[in-house]
Parts: structure tokens; sequence; C-alpha cells
């Protein structure tokens, strides 16, 4: 009676096709006979009764133990989706905010207010062009427009650059160290004069070398580059590199990794490679970190060095050719790229990849609808999807609207761009990788991603790719740890990355409050304080405007009761929106900081892209105008007599400006269990 | 309970007549809405592209995580119901719902009660000692049954080494780590 059934204790009777890759030590013979208890002794039938007992025990254990790794994986895999839902949701942002002010400024608007924030927004750094343009830069920028103090303690350097300057800064560095400003603006002029003589594309042979390392996406992490040149050896003659760009942006040691990897290149300008990455781009640097850290670290000195900046990003080539080969790119192609094409353009004219020059006005009020002609708009998109696009699985290409720029492109693409050009591989960079790299695309696409523990610590590991004459790449992954931590089981490892997932979450719940208890309550019209799964689900899900799977995350969101039903105030236990600042906070207030604080990032963007000159203030004025502009732009009501008032309150010294760091700073999440803690 | 009168109910149909609300049917309907929306999340988890396709190796991963327990030969059963033969590689989500929805409604591959893993462990347990070692565990997971790889069988032995009891395991823990719910 066990022969059919031994495997399946639960399953009803049923008829079921047979089994494909079984291994059962059943005795072939015995099998294809007679039921057994006809056939063979009282013994032998025990014993086989025996055996089907124990195979049919180790596969009990075995099932339930893919049941309980399968949990993990999709827990791990939920975080992940956390994580880059947010990321991404963040830069779409930010390419709708710019997208909204450029129509803003090309269509005859009626609102002047909006306008004029966007004109200032985007404004440019300058009002001259061609030569003039380039000798204001330099008068600007110079070195010699900032003196050394003799009490400076940090490292020293002089033209030209050697390589023990360049071991001096990586030793400084490491110590936490920070380089003068003077010298900072130096190496930085010394870059930019060699970039402007390399072309569009860098052509990269290794035939002296026999191969090159390409490294990925860096994001401000100087630890990951250490550990590469301590596996892979400093860059030289003999160990040459390409860094196929994200150098800044997130890490907060972008300008020390940018240094180094500058003098790397002018100590050896045949043997190190840059790629322009999405993130060499002034416009993503407002909101992603770089001109905080240049700020924080330079103060006034920092409007110097992020002009220049600027100006360098737009001489940075935009991608490598290996070998004639292999195509080495930041974000990936798309159904139009096309060498011949790319090393026309003269890329320069892109200072911001995002919104390019020649769709913004020279002065402030100037709107006109402008003709863009269409051969530019394609150049422009040539470079767009060079740093923006992301590989897809299905064939065709489409443009890429969960970042909001570039394309996704299928296999199909790639294949017909690799024969066109007769290439053999493309690597790119750009998304994180659980396993710092990934092959896609028939490993046609290779996507390397250098910083580990992007997201938090244990949620993922880098890689670089050494790139051998002839051969396929090898890639080499790693991943920095702190040298007290442990190594954590699997268990352990995904409860901590899922923790700092969760811990998003649940700020953006508070954050979104009274949105959330308004639409509760909408539902649960009798107050009982519950309301179904599916309602928490679909609510948390529109308001937050996250695609994410509440229904497997749902158990360390919220509270359930025994039968199953969500207690939807729970949502909010752990975490509450405080404003720090000495003002008087009235429930309308209350739900005024809250919107504010779910644009916190918006704000802060356009706060800093309208202080020109990085003095952390602004206008009373401006203030207000910001606010109420983004209001227009994504939906969200802020009630301009409210955000008046708050300026007004907020600009203490009642001196008509308000200093907005401050502002920014003043907002915390709090955890509400512990009032004394406050996390940021 | 709904009556005739609740005007929001009722279907006022061609001749007049008003068609009762059928309050089980409703009920069953909830539940199958319910089931779709937990399908369809699971799915999304590891629906890269999000054109409604995953890779056939991530079935079981999906299927596992909805709670069931199937062993690897019925999880081929399950995949060999709902692929599509012109792309074995990936699975529809079409299919994917008709598939599990029927096997969640008909509660399939449920898994057996705790006392009958534990049982499972006693029956392996020859000498009845009360706990395995880590060879006894090889012999039987690596060599019998649906066997583990290498990885597969390193997480394995790391919940018994979690416990800290030196390469022995008593099975009582190691059944609580077994039935592992999505809230622990």
């Amino acid at each position: 009676m066990f022969s059919d059934r031994w495997l399946c204790f639960c399953c009803p009777q049923m008829h079921k096709p047979p089994r494909r890759q079984m291994v059962a030590p059943i005795d072939e013979v015995h099998a294809q006979s007679n039921p057994p208890h006809l056939q063979i002794s009282r013994t032998k039938f025990q014993e086989k009764k025996r055996s089907d007992l124990t195979l049919a025990s180790v596969v009990i254990i075995q099932k339930w133990f893919r049941r309980r790794q399968a949990l993990f994986e999709m827990r791990r895999k939920a975080a992940w989706t956390i994580y880059q839902h947010i990321e991404y949701a963040g830069e779409q942002d930010q390419l709708k905010l710019y997208n909204f002010f450029i129509e803003l400024i090309q269509t005859v608007s009626n609102n002047r207010r909006d306008v004029s924030v966007a004109t200032k927004v985007l404004r440019r750094s300058s009002s001259l062009s061609g030569l003039a343009e380039e000798l204001e830069l330099e008068q600007l920028t110079a070195a010699s427009t900032i003196s050394i103090e003799p009490t400076y303690q940090g490292p020293h350097i002089n033209l030209p650059l050697t390589k023990e300057h360049f071991e001096v800064l990586i030793l400084a560095f490491q110590r936490g160290e920070l380089l003068h400003p003077h010298y900072v603006l130096v190496i930085l002029h010394e870059l930019r004069r060699l970039l402007k003589t390399l072309p569009n594309v860098n052509v990269v042979s290794t035939h002296l070398t026999k191969f090159v390392t390409v490294v990925g996406d860096l994001h401000g992490s100087l630890a990951d580059l250490m550990i590469i040149f301590h596996k892979n050896g400093l860059p030289s003659n003999e160990n040459p590199y390409i860094f196929n760009g994200d150098i800044v942006d997130r890490g907060f040691q972008s300008i020390e990794i940018f240094i180094l990897i500058s003098v790397a290149l002018i100590v050896y300008p045949s043997n190190v490679y840059l790629n322009r990455g999405n993130h060499e781009d002034h416009v993503l640097n407002l909101r992603y970190g770089f001109m905080k850290e240049i700020i924080h670290k330079y103060k006034v000195n920092s409007s110097r060095l992020l002009r220049l900046f600027e100006n360098i990003y737009s001489w940075l080539p935009v991608a490598s050719v290996i070998d004639e080969h292999i195509f080495v790119v930041h974000g990936g192609i798309s159904n139009i790229t096309d060498l011949a094409t790319i090393n026309r353009i003269k890329r320069q004219k892109y200072l911001s990849v995002l919104s390019p020059t020649f769709i913004i006005p020279t002065e402030e009020d100037q709107f006109e609808i402008s003709n863009i002609p269409n051969d530019l708009l394609l150049e422009w998109r040539q470079i767009l999807d060079l740093l923006w696009s992301d590989p897809k699985q299905t064939d065709g290409c489409e443009p890429n609207t969960y970042r909001g720029g570039g394309c996704y492109w299928g296999p199909d693409v790639t294949r017909t761009i690799l024969e066109k050009h007769k290439w053999t591989l493309i690597i790119r960079s750009h998304e994180c990788k659980e396993e710092g790299f990934d092959y896609t695309h028939d490993n046609k696409v290779l996507t390397i991603f250098s910083a580990s523990n992007y997201y938090a610590v244990g949620s993922n590991r880098g890689a670089y790719a050494k790139v051998l004459t002839n051969q396929s790449p090898l890639v080499v992954q790693f991943i920095s740890t702190k040298a007290s931590q442990k190594s954590l089981t699997l268990w352990e490892r995904v409860s901590y990355v899922e923790e700092q997932a969760i811990k998003n979450l649940i700020e953006k719940f508070s954050v979104n409050k009274s949105f959330l208890m308004k639409e509760f309550l909408q539902v649960d019209k009798k107050r009982t304080g519950r309301i179904s799964v599916n309602n928490w689900c679909d609510i948390v899900s529109r308001v937050l405007d996250l695609n994410l799977p509440w229904r497997t995350l749902k158990a360390q969101l919220v509270e359930t009761d025994p039968q199953g039903w969500i207690l939807y105030e729970s949502t909010f236990r752990f975490k509450e929106l405080q404003f720090a600042l000495n003002v008087q906070i009235n429930d309308r207030r209350r739900s005024l900081c809250q919107c504010m604080y779910r644009n916190k990032d918006l704000l802060e963007t356009v706060f800093r892209a309208i202080d020109k000159d990085n003095s952390g203030v602004i206008s009373m004025q401006e203030f207000t105008d910001v606010c109420t502009s983004l209001g227009n732009h994504n939906g969200t009501k802020f009630d301009e007599k409210q955000i008046t008032d708050l300026a007004v309150s907020i600009d203490l010294d009642k001196n008509g400006v308000i200093d907005f760091n401050e502002f920014l700073e003043a907002f915390r999440i709090v955890d509400i269990t512990d009032p004394s803690m406050e996390q940021i | 309970m709904a009556t005739p009168t609740d005007a929001a109910s009722a279907v006022p149909e061609q001749e007049n007549r008003v068609t009762l609300r059928d309050p089980i049917r409703e009920s069953e309907e909830r539940a199958n809405q319910a089931r779709i929306k937990r399908l369809t999340e699971a799915f999304n988890v590891f629906d890269q592209e999000s054109n409604n396709t995953i890779p056939s190796s991530e079935l079981g991963t999906v299927v596992r995580s909805l709670g069931l327990v199937p062993t690897e030969g019925e999880l081929q059963d399950i995949l060999s119901e709902m692929s599509d033969d012109s792309n074995p590689e990936s699975i529809h989500l079409e299919r994917f719902l008709n598939v599990m929805n029927t096997i969640l409604k008909d509660r399939r591959y449920q898994g057996e009660p705790e006392s009958k893993i534990l049982r499972a462990f006693q029956v392996l347990d020859t000498q009845n000692n009360g706990y395995l070692s880590e060879d006894e565990f090889r012999n039987y997971l690596c060599k019998e049954g649906e066997p583990f790889n290498d990885e597969e069988f390193q997480d394995f032995m790391t919940i018994a080494l979690d416990d800290e009891t030196n390469h022995k395991c008593t099975y009582k823990d190691f059944v609580q780590h077994l039935v592992v719910e999505d809230n622990d």
C-alpha cells in the first residue's frame, strides 16, 4: 500500500504522470513485480518496508529544508527589491523634476513664479561661451586663488606628479586627511588639460601589457578601491586600469577617490582610462551627495571646486574599446548606438547629460519655444543611452522608464550592435548586482559593479574584471568587511540586510502618516482599528507609490490580530517624524512638515541648485517660491500661506534669509519607543 | 447578510426581477481574489523584467515561499503543468496563476505536521541516540531520496552548528528550524 504513495503523504489520490529524476534505492526487481506481499517472504517484506520508510523520511527532511531555504531567498529578494525601488524612484524623481523645469521654460507658461524657479535652477553657471567661457573658468578656478596657510598639515604635491605623490596621497586618505583645496585645483586642472586631448572613445590595447583591469561603480567607497588596489596592484604602466564611471555620489569619500584616479591618470596617461558615468553630472551631484560632501569638506572653496568638476565631467570620454573588440561603457547601448556618430560629437557640450546647455537659456527670464534640430536630439540620445541604459531579457529597445533616462535594450540589439562594430563583448556597470557581476544576453554583456555593501552591510559583493588578450575576462569578487565582523550564517546575513530595508520602509510610513491614515479610515468606517490584508497592501502600495511584495513584508511592518486582520495603527508604532527647529508645531504644521519631509530630496536639490554661490542660504521669497513650485510639479499641495508662516518662524535672525541646511537637518525621524534616541 | 431590498446589492434584470446576493459565492470570490493577489505578488518578486514571466528555474523558490512543501519530483509535475513547450525556459503569469490557484484551493502540498517530521528524524536515528552525526546526515541526505548538493548540505549543517552542539544535533530543535514560518 505504500508503493505508490510513500513519497507524498498529503496529496489526494490522483493519477499522476510518471516521475522523472527519482533516485530511489528500491530493488529494481521488486519494483516491477506484483504487489510485494504476494511474492516475497515476511522478513524481506519488513526489510523493504523499513527501507521505504527510511527513504520517505529522508525525502521529508529534504523537502522541508528546501522550503526553508526558499523562504529566506524570498525575503532576501524582497529586501533587494525594496532597495532597488527606492533607489530608482529617487532617480526617476530627479529626472521628472528636470523634465518638468525644462518644459516650463520651453513653453510659454503663465505661471511666472514657476518659470522663475526653473530658470534659476537651470541657469547655466556661465553666461559666456567659447573662448570667453574658458577664460572665465580658468580665472575663477585657478589654484592661485587659494593660498596655503602655514598651519596646513596635510600632504603637499607639486607638478609634475609622480608615483610617489600617488602613494603619499593613498596613505593620507587612508588616515582620513583632507587634501588642501589649492592642490585639488592643481590636480583637477592638470586632469582637465589631459582629458581635453583624449578622444570621445578611449582606444585601449593589451598588446604590451597582456591585460587590462576594468573597475565598475565605486560611488565614493574608498574601502573598496583600496581592496582592489591591494588585490590587483596599483595602477602603473604594467598594470593598466579602466574606471567605468560613477566614481562619485552616495559614498562619503568621493573626492578622495576622484583625486586618486585623477593622479593615476596624470602619472600614467597611456595606461589609466576613465569613462563617464551618469553620476559624473552636476545635476545628480546636487541630490546624491557629492555636492554635499564637497561643501562639507571644503566650505568656502566648494564653489570653485564644484564649478571645475562641472566642466571636467564634460571632458570625460564616454566609452572605451579594448583591442577593437570589447566595448566598455558605463550604462549600455541602444538600437541607435553607432561608434562613428559618437566619435563626431563634441562631448564638451554636455556639461550635464540630463539637461544639456542647448536647452537652457543663457539669461534669466528668457523663455522661447526653441526648435531643437532632430540631429541634435539624436546626438543627445546617443550619449544619454550610453550612460543610462540597462539590459533586459526580451528582445527590443524601449525607453527606460524605471530610471527615467536611457533605454532598456534586448539581446537582439546586443547582437546587432556587436555585429555592426565587430565587437565580441560589452562590459558595463550602472546596476548593483548581488555577486558584484552578472553575465547576460548569452554572455555577451558583462555587468561589473565594484561598490560592495552598496545598500547595506552584507547586501552585495563587489567585483572587477581582468581582461586578458584574446581570453574571456577573469572576474574577481570581494567584499569589504570590518575586522570585527565574524562571518555570518545565512539567516543572520538575510536578517541584517532586510532590517535596513525595513527601517527604510517604516520611515516612509511615518512620513506619509496623514495620507495613509486618511485612506485607512475611509475603509474602516466603523473605526474597528482593523482592515483586511488586501486593503492594507493596496493602500500602502498606492500612497507610497512603491510596488513591493507587501504581503511578504507585512509580517515585519504591522501587527495582525488572531483572525488575520491588520491593525493598521501599528503601521506607525515605531517611528515618528519630528521637526526640531524652535518652531511651534500645531496639527496643520505637522502635516506640512510631513509633506516637506516626503519631498526633502527634491527640496534639497532645488535649494542647492538655486544657491549658486553655495552659501547655504536662500531668501525667504526663494524658499516660498521653491516650495510652492514643487507643489505644482508633483501635485502636493503646499499651502502658500502656511509655507510663508513657516518661513518666517524659521528665520530666527529675522534677516530675510533661510539657512536651508539647518532647515533640512531639522527633520528627524525619531524612534517613538525611545524618545531620547534620534536617527536621521 | 444581504436582504433583497438592499438597493446596492440588487441587480435588476430585464424582466424587473432582482437577483439575490449569494454570500457563499461572494466569500469564495473574495478568497479567490486574495489567493490571486498573493500568488501574483510572489511571482512578481522574481519577475525581473516586469514582463509577466519568471525563469523556470525559480519556480521551486516561488512555490515554496508560498508555504507549500512539494518534493523535487512534485515540483517537476507542477512545472510540466504550467510550462509552455514553445518557451520552456520561462513561465507565464497566467499559466502560473491557473495551476497554482487550484493547488492552493485544493490545499495540496501542505506538508505534514511537526510530529511527522520529528518521526522522520527518529526513523533515521537507528541507534536511538537522540541526535545524528554529520556523517550520518551526509549519508542519508546527500546520497538518498532527492540528494542535497554540497551547498545545500553546508547550509543544512549550519542549522546544526547554530545550536552549538558540536557536530551532533538534537533533532527536536532541528524540527523547529525547519518549520520556520514567514513571521519568524
